[in-house]
């Protein structure tokens, strides 16, 4: 499962949540992201790491995102990129 | 002297992992833009405790505004006393070490 | 051979420190950490300038501390902030070379030798510049030739100062010293040196090697090199981490435990505790272990497999329940309990998750456990708890990861 660095505007509130609000791409394309679904979830990659997965409704769509804390990057699956999100 | 008012940010997170720091809400829940930023790196905060600061540009002023990667929490430098420090406690004795709960 | 360029970096009153740092009104009074302060005995962790000058020393009962200074205000530890910090410090001296060793954690040793700048003294003046700049923390330097006097250098002059220690003062600074000064010279050591005579570290060494060989054994020669100048102990890379090789945490409770309940309460609040730093670790169990206490003060340990190496607390609590269980009969109690998870393995050495339904829910509970440590990380230990818990609040209102202690790994080796 391949995954692709994506640019996310999020907004952090006072007490630290994260709730990422727009997906922007390199060709300038952007998605609303309009809510997240849950609270986010530790992932855990084959070789031990950790990141947290964010459950969204993009466009009535439901995306995961992918947020590395440590990196502060956001990626998505790669299948997405190609026909997925951008219809 | 100043106290730490915590704060709503609107963060830019680009593909790349830098981060640009869009727009504070208040903690009376005004919004304000931030024209442009600048990263400064870590630095002891006027207010209270330390993180990494931007130096932000808002309303014609540079400001700067903190995160600490400890607790996720966004900060600035407000104006007015710090809360004041807590009252000594009482001290309780502990007593009955070897008491048997009731029905043991 | 040229002589080395050793500094050790020693944090001010580092918890205090810290506390001070997120909440400034708190240099205002008299302030300590201390464990626990209303519900047990707790001992002093750091004080603050306002308590130290009060008398108080680390390591005083609350109850010695606040007949000292009854206004003394008493903060509960945040292990997790003084992590990070340390963290944050030992970046920053990495900056200028890798072969930093820690002490504890807010103590380093740093060898400069192979660095362009050969001046010590003045990359002992940017740190303390940069640490009150960049984290808002003091810190003591000292700097010499060798570790040990590079230690005595820093406990020297505090809060906040650097001092050097050099071929041409070392003998007005360092031997005027007391000999408890040294490090590794406690109690007993003092005693035994006090009893012929000798009680500064200049007397040490003018009793000479043979004399303290005869006296002291191998440990008294190395008192006469450490009190010489003469200690050639490398500071070690930080290249690589030291490997856990069990996490534990144990306590002794508020009253005894008598019921099955209660015992579980507290297996499972320890068991939390354990399990979330094994997480925190990337590490999985593949043995439990408890230690306990019992009713006549007889300390034993047993330990059993796992049947599958874990990071979860719905496992290692059962597993250890069960052991503490096999070995307590009604009419007893136990006094004190700990619970440890050895024979680690990395996450990444594990085989790959397969897709049972076994899996599966292993791979739910995970989640849940790993999101129970986000809300805990936010809001703090005890806002999630286990309704077990919740039957006797006095014996598990502890938020034990945070209050898990770290201590250094001796001068001679683990």
């Amino acid at each position: 499962m391949e995954r692709r660095y994506v640019t996310v505007v999020a907004k952090i509130t006072p007490e630290g949540d994260l709730f990422p609000l727009r997906l922007c791409f390199d060709d300038g394309s952007e998605f609303t992201i309009s809510r997240r679904l849950q609270a986010p979830q530790r992932n855990l990659a084959k070789d031990g790491s950790s990141d947290w997965r964010f459950s969204c409704l993009i466009e009535d769509r439901p995306v995961t995102l992918f947020y590395d804390a440590a990196s502060h990057r956001w990626s998505i699956e790669a299948s997405l990129l190609s026909g997925g999100l951008q219809e | 002297m100043s106290r730490p008012v915590f704060v709503s940010v609107i963060l830019e997170m680009s593909a790349s992992g830098a981060r640009h720091p869009l727009e504070i809400t208040w903690e009376d829940g005004s919004r304000y833009e931030i024209t442009r930023s600048l990263y400064l790196g870590r630095r002891a905060a006027r207010s209270a405790g330390s993180g990494e600061c931007w130096l932000c540009r808002i309303c014609g002023k540079d400001l700067p505004l903190y995160y600490s990667p400890l607790t996720g929490r966004w900060w600035m430098d407000g104006k007015g006393d710090p809360e004041p420090a807590p009252a000594a406690q009482p001290y309780k004795a502990v007593k009955d070490r070897g008491r048997k709960p009731a029905g043991a | 051979m040229k002589d080395r360029v050793i500094l050790h970096v020693d944090q001010n009153s580092f918890y205090a420190s810290v506390e001070m740092l997120g909440r400034p009104s708190l240099k205002t009074v008299p302030c300590a950490v201390a464990g626990d302060p209303v519900n047990r005995h707790g001992i002093v962790l750091a004080k603050n300038q306002l308590a130290k000058k009060t008398g108080i020393k680390t390591g005083e009962t609350i109850w010695q501390a606040k007949q000292k200074c009854p206004q003394l205000v008493l903060v509960p530890p945040d292990y997790r902030s003084y992590l990070y910090y340390s963290r944050l410090a030992r970046e920053i001296y990495r900056q200028y070379t890798d072969r930093v060793e820690s002490f504890g954690i807010d103590e380093c040793w740093m060898d400069l030798s192979d660095c362009p700048r050969d001046d010590g003294f003045a990359v002992a003046e940017t740190l303390r510049s940069r640490m009150k700049k960049e984290l808002g923390l003091t810190v003591s330097v000292g700097v010499s030739w060798n570790k040990i006097y590079a230690k005595l250098g820093s406990d020297l002059k505090k809060p906040d100062a650097t001092t050097l220690i050099s071929r041409h003062n070392y003998r007005s600074i360092v031997y005027s010293r007391p000999v408890e000064d040294l490090l590794y010279v406690g109690r007993a050591t003092y005693r035994k040196l006090r009893r012929v005579g000798i009680r500064t570290i200049g007397q040490l060494v003018a009793a000479g090697p043979d004399f303290l060989r005869t006296s002291f054994g191998i440990v008294g020669l190395s008192l006469y090199t450490f009190a010489a100048g003469l200690d050639e102990t490398p500071v070690a890379s930080s290249g690589r981490e030291i490997p856990i090789k069990s996490v534990g945490n144990s306590i002794t409770t508020r009253h005894d435990l008598y019921t099955e309940k209660d015992i579980k309460a507290v297996t499972y609040m320890l068991a939390e505790s354990v399990a979330s730093r094994l997480r925190d670790a990337g590490m999985a169990a593949r043995t439990v272990q408890v230690s306990l206490r019992d009713y006549q003060l007889c300390n034993f340990e047993r330990q059993a497999p796992l049947p599958l190496a874990s990071q979860l607390c719905s496992e290692i609590a059962p597993a250890a329940f069960k052991l503490i269980m096999a070995h307590f009969k009604p009419g007893q109690w136990i006094r004190s309990l700990g619970v440890r998870a050895c024979n680690l393995i990395p996450l990444s050495k594990l085989n790959q998750e397969s897709f049972l339904p076994e899996e599966r829910r292993r791979k739910a509970v995970w989640q849940l456990e790993n999101t129970i440590d986000l809300l805990r990380g936010r809001y703090g230990g005890l806002a999630v708890r286990r309704g077990i818990s919740l039957a006797d609040r006095s014996l598990t209102e502890h938020d034990i990861k945070n209050e898990n202690v770290i201590h250094p790994i001796g001068f001679f080796g683990p």
